[in-house]
């Protein structure tokens, strides 16, 4: 078939152009958008990447909102710590001079308000609030003052246990804040096994000094009972009465029982008790009380349990830093921890948008030899449809 | 025969030729427009001594060009295209905004998430607290406004389909008619080749809204439906009817009485334009608008799952965040108990929802669902005195009668229906139920995971519990018996899950406590902001963020898919067009090539009137 309509000619011509456009103008939306995939059915794998890839780019960088979050409390924090640790040992410096060398009431009673200032200044810095009225260490009960004291020397606390955590990664969290009981209360006493208690009704002069576990093996965690049966000898009870060990001692000497070491001072006399009390928990607020009040001269105790109470004293107050530290400890873990994620988040968001200008974005180079390309072709339709144009026989006739 | 007549004969026979060929020029551009051409036949003359000789010129047919194949060829290939175009066109349309910056699901929803764990990292923030409301009211507007924009669609289809039924039903009728006409003309002795013209105009016409077959019957045309309906018989035109569906009175259905009793108008059995837009609907309209709603309410039930578990500022469980529509059940009109019927459907497990519509049906003695989009017969799980199935609960009237049925669209109105249930910041569960911890002086090595509430309706939920340790093997529950202690177990107490390990000693203690008062817990809150993460749909292994990413792929995919078969169906018509134009078409060289042959011819018989007359002459002079 040789013959071709006039028509035809003319709607070959007029459909050409106009596909011919319809392409220029899908490349120049690109070109002035910049982006190569406009709607999805431009690109429907890569529409749905992206959809992956932006909510993993929010998703992210809300992780280190929350890790930023998280830093600016536990910053706060470990300041807290800090300041508490600092009075904490100021503590014990004055507890130390005190049981060093010979004082009168006078200067125990200036000790005793020295602490009794350190003490307040530790019970203000717990019950700090945060930036947001939160206190810092109420647990997640953080609208709720943490440490109150109830009575004279009695501190309780009205927190929880829990602590606030947030994601910092798809499956890592990290705890915003450290509940106070952990810190405050709930911090072992004397050698952290057990400790050694005079009993007030105590007439000799027997003053306990370092007590350990050597023999942890035969150690039976329980409350014992160490009583003189005269000043040389001594008998150890269990909680139900039980004889669980005798003993001679001369001063200064070292009681020993299932693997258990105290140490003694002084002169007991017959009848005297001391209670060893496995795994007892203090808290370091009525320590402190205890400490300044018997030192100020508030409880008056005899010289030797005045001694018994500083060296008890001493002991708790170096758990609480041990504590203290640990926590501090906790904290920079965490703080590294969120430094560690902060860094590989950001790595993650790069490397999304990386893969996000890939799919999304034009390549400007491709983009425009093709719209040049495309607009030659269009021109040559244009100028071969103006000389088929004129070739008419008619114009000839 | 006189030299005058062969003379006459011509001139008569080129001045018509001549008159063809005028006709063919000023149609070069008429639509449905056959060229003709002249078939000139020898007079014969008298018989002579010499023989016969030839008595003139006559015209025994002016032919129309035309060929039956490329003109079904064009006629197919013109409803294959607008199928293909209409349909292309509508993806293009939905892809347009489901996919676009101002219409994107995935932002509002990225939002969402960050709002909640923004108020994790700071759960007493009033500012914090408001955003989450303000985020979790923008998602449900999204949806919301994408299911409009549907809805918007599918209203504006409805009356394309009025439209293309009344275009069709014209030119129907037209076809009827001319079919009429042409037997008339026929049976007179006068070629039709106008009316031929018109009709194929009026058949191609017609291709562009329905895909019909064309039977040629003697004179007449007969069209019907791919599927042998009739549209066409004779003189006789079948009008389409639009009427309203039995069971959803919004939803259009088209009908063809023809024969025996009335056929139904849908994607597979109509084609072109028509079939186009009724295959849109089903394939792509409601699976989307279906699947949309599927996905708002895995949202929701996912996020007021987790927010019942939580307490909020007042110490209160949570409540329903986000409202979640039910199923929709449309009665058939046609059953027998419209006024009292009391059956209906909820939903019982989201992740069981599909996104396809059912059929429910009663045949007197036993129900059965059949699911419409693939055709299964669903199994139906009794329960009481409902039956599960397909993630919902259907409750069935007992005043059923046999030949009742039920169409159930469980997610249609999801999107739309999905609206925010709080104003009160305060309501927010950010913190979770319960804590749990190990007493301080505890000696043992046991530990107690998080509680996990498992059902906030138990009314003892929020009372303490304390879990004592009676000997290293066995514990007891708020001084109960004792129990016996397997590391690892889980243990469901006043609804709620916990599980202990390690080595406890005997005289150890475990406590739950309510988070009343913890008003600086963010753990639901934390957990709220992995909601769209979570797979809550298809059987627990679809999140919310993947099913909407799926589905803008998927409509991506179809639109990709028909612009791409748009454009091969263009090609095709444009090739089919150029076969039926070029046999049919007129080239104006071409006439013009003729017009000079015919007026030429005609000059060269004016001549033979000139030597006629001179012969004539001759003749006269010689005798004179």
């Amino acid at each position: 078939m040789n013959r071709i309509s006039s028509a035809q000619l003319f709607g070959n011509t007029l459909g050409n152009i106009s596909s011919g456009q319809a392409r220029l103008a899908q490349l120049q939306r690109s070109i002035a958008s910049g982006r190569q995939v406009n709607t999805a059915a431009d690109d429907p794998v890569g529409a749905g990447r992206l959809i992956e890839l932006n909510a993993l780019t929010t998703r992210i960088t809300q992780y280190n909102r929350n890790a930023d979050a998280a830093e600016a409390r536990l910053t706060t924090t470990e300041n807290s710590l800090v300041a508490i640790s600092d009075a904490l040992n100021r503590v014990r410096e004055i507890a130390l001079s005190s049981v060093n060398g010979i004082h009168d009431s006078g200067n125990l009673d200036t000790f005793g308000q020295q602490i009794r200032s350190q003490l307040d200044a530790i019970v203000a810095l717990s019950n700090q609030a945060d930036a947001n009225g939160e206190y810092l260490f109420s647990g997640t009960a953080s609208g709720t003052l943490p440490f109150t004291l109830s009575g004279s020397l009695d501190y309780q606390y009205f927190g929880n246990s829990q602590s606030r955590s947030v994601a910092i990664s798809d499956n890592q969290s990290v705890a915003l804040g450290l509940p106070g009981d952990g810190i405050f209360f709930n911090i072992p006493t004397g050698n952290g096994r057990f400790q050694v208690i005079d009993s007030p009704t105590n007439t000799g002069s027997g003053v306990v000094g370092d007590s350990s576990i050597s023999d942890p093996s035969l150690w039976v965690p329980d409350d014992y009972v160490l009583r003189f049966t005269d000043p040389e000898n001594w008998e150890v009870r269990d909680s139900g009465g039980a004889l669980v060990e005798t003993g001679t001692y001369s001063e200064p000497g070292t009681i020993s029982f299932l693997g258990a070491d105290v140490s003694l001072i002084g002169t007991p006399q017959a009848g005297d008790q001391f209670d060893i009390q496995a795994n007892r928990l203090q808290d370091v607020f009525t320590t402190l009380a205890d400490l300044s009040a018997a030192l100020s001269g508030e409880t008056p105790l005899s010289d030797s349990a005045r001694a018994n109470l500083l060296n008890r004293s001493l002991n708790n107050i170096d758990n609480a830093l041990t504590v203290n530290q640990d926590s501090r400890a906790t904290v920079g873990v965490r703080l590294s921890s969120i430094d560690a994620y902060r860094d590989l988040n950001e790595r993650d968001v790069i490397q999304a948008q990386t893969l996000r200008s890939r799919i999304e974005d034009l390549d400007y180079a491709a983009a425009i030899s093709e719209f040049e390309y495309e607009s030659s072709i269009l021109e040559a339709a244009q100028q071969t449809f103006l000389s088929i144009q004129g070739l008419s026989l008619f114009r000839l006739l | 025969m006189a030299i005058e007549n062969i003379g006459l004969s011509a001139l008569a026979a080129f001045q018509r030729a001549l008159s063809v060929t005028a006709n063919n020029i000023t149609n070069a551009n008429t639509p449905g427009y056959s060229r003709r051409s002249v078939i000139f036949g020898n007079v014969p003359g008298n018989l002579s001594p010499v023989g016969r000789l030839g008595g003139g010129v006559e015209i025994t047919a002016v032919r129309r060009s035309f060929d039956a194949l490329a003109f079904n060829q064009l006629q197919q290939s013109t409803s294959n295209f607008h199928q293909t175009q209409v349909r292309s066109e509508l993806s293009l349309l939905i892809d347009g905004f489901l996919g676009s910056d101002g219409f994107d699901l995935s932002t509002p929803i990225n939002a969402y998430s960050s709002a909640w764990q923004d108020l994790s990292t700071d759960p007493t923030s009033l500012a914090a607290r408001t955003a989450v409301l303000s985020a979790t009211g923008s998602v449900a507007d999204r949806f919301n406004v994408l299911d409009l924009r549907l809805n918007d669609v599918r209203d504006d289809l409805g009356n394309r389909i009025e439209g293309y039924a009344r275009e069709i039903n014209g030119l129907s009728a037209t076809i009827a008619d001319l079919n009429g006409r042409i037997n008339n003309q026929q049976q007179s002795g006068q070629g039709p080749n106008d009316l031929l013209d018109l009709r194929n105009q009026a058949v191609l016409e017609l291709s562009e809204y329905l895909d019909v077959q064309i039977i040629e019957d003697g004179p007449s045309l007969n069209i019907t439906l791919t599927d042998g309906t009739a549209v066409v018989t004779g003189v006789n035109a079948n009008p389409i009817t639009v009427g309203r569906s039995s069971f959803d009175p919004r939803d259009i259905q088209l009908s063809i009485s023809a024969g025996a009793g009335n056929s139904l108008l849908t994607g597979s059995n109509s084609g072109g334009l028509l079939g186009g837009a009724l295959s849109f609907i089903d394939n792509v309209l409601n699976p989307t608008q279906n699947e949309l709603g599927r996905v708002a309410l895995g949202l929701a039930f996912a996020t007021n799952d987790q927010h019942q578990r939580g307490l909020d500022l007042n110490g209160n469980l949570g409540q329903t965040l986000l409202t979640q529509s039910e199923p929709q059940v449309f009665p058939s009109s046609n059953n027998s108990n419209l006024l009292s019927d009391t059956t209906g459907a909820t939903i019982e497990d989201v992740s069981q929802l599909s996104a396809d519509d059912y059929e429910l049906r009663f045949d007197g003695s036993n129900w059965s669902l059949t699911n419409i989009t693939t055709g299964a017969l669903v199994p139906l799980t009794p329960d009481g005195a409902d039956f599960l199935a397909e993630g919902m609960r259907f409750s069935l009237d007992p005043g059923a009668a046999a030949g009742d049925s039920y169409l159930i669209r469980p997610t249609r109105l999801g999107a739309s229906g999905l609206s925010l249930a709080i104003t009160d910041p305060n309501q927010l569960a950010a913190a979770s139920a319960l804590n749990t911890s190990p007493a301080p002086d505890n000696l043992g090595s046991g530990q107690i995971s998080q509680a996990q509430v498992t059902d906030p309706s138990n009314p003892a939920l929020l009372t303490d519990v304390d879990i004592v340790f009676t000997s290293a093997t066995t514990f007891s529950v708020n001084g109960g018996p004792d129990i016996p202690y397997t590391p690892g177990d889980e243990i469901n107490l006043n609804g709620f899950q916990i599980t202990m390990s390690g080595t406890p000693s005997s005289g150890d203690t475990f406590r739950v406590r309510n988070n009343v008062g913890s008003i600086g817990d963010g753990a639901n809150a934390g957990l709220l902001g992995t909601i769209e993460r979570l797979d809550t749909l298809e059987g627990q292994s679809l999140s919310v963020l993947d099913a909407y990413q799926q589905l803008v792929a998927r409509v991506g995919v179809q639109a990709n898919t028909l612009s791409t078969a748009t454009t091969v169906q263009g090609n095709l018509l444009a090739d089919a067009q150029a076969r039926q134009s070029n046999i049919s078409g007129v080239n104006l060289d071409e006439e013009a090539v003729k017009l000079q042959q015919y007026q030429q011819a005609y000059a060269a018989a004016a001549e033979v009137f000139s030597v006629a007359n001179e012969l004539f002459d001759t003749l006269i002079r010689s005798v004179r």
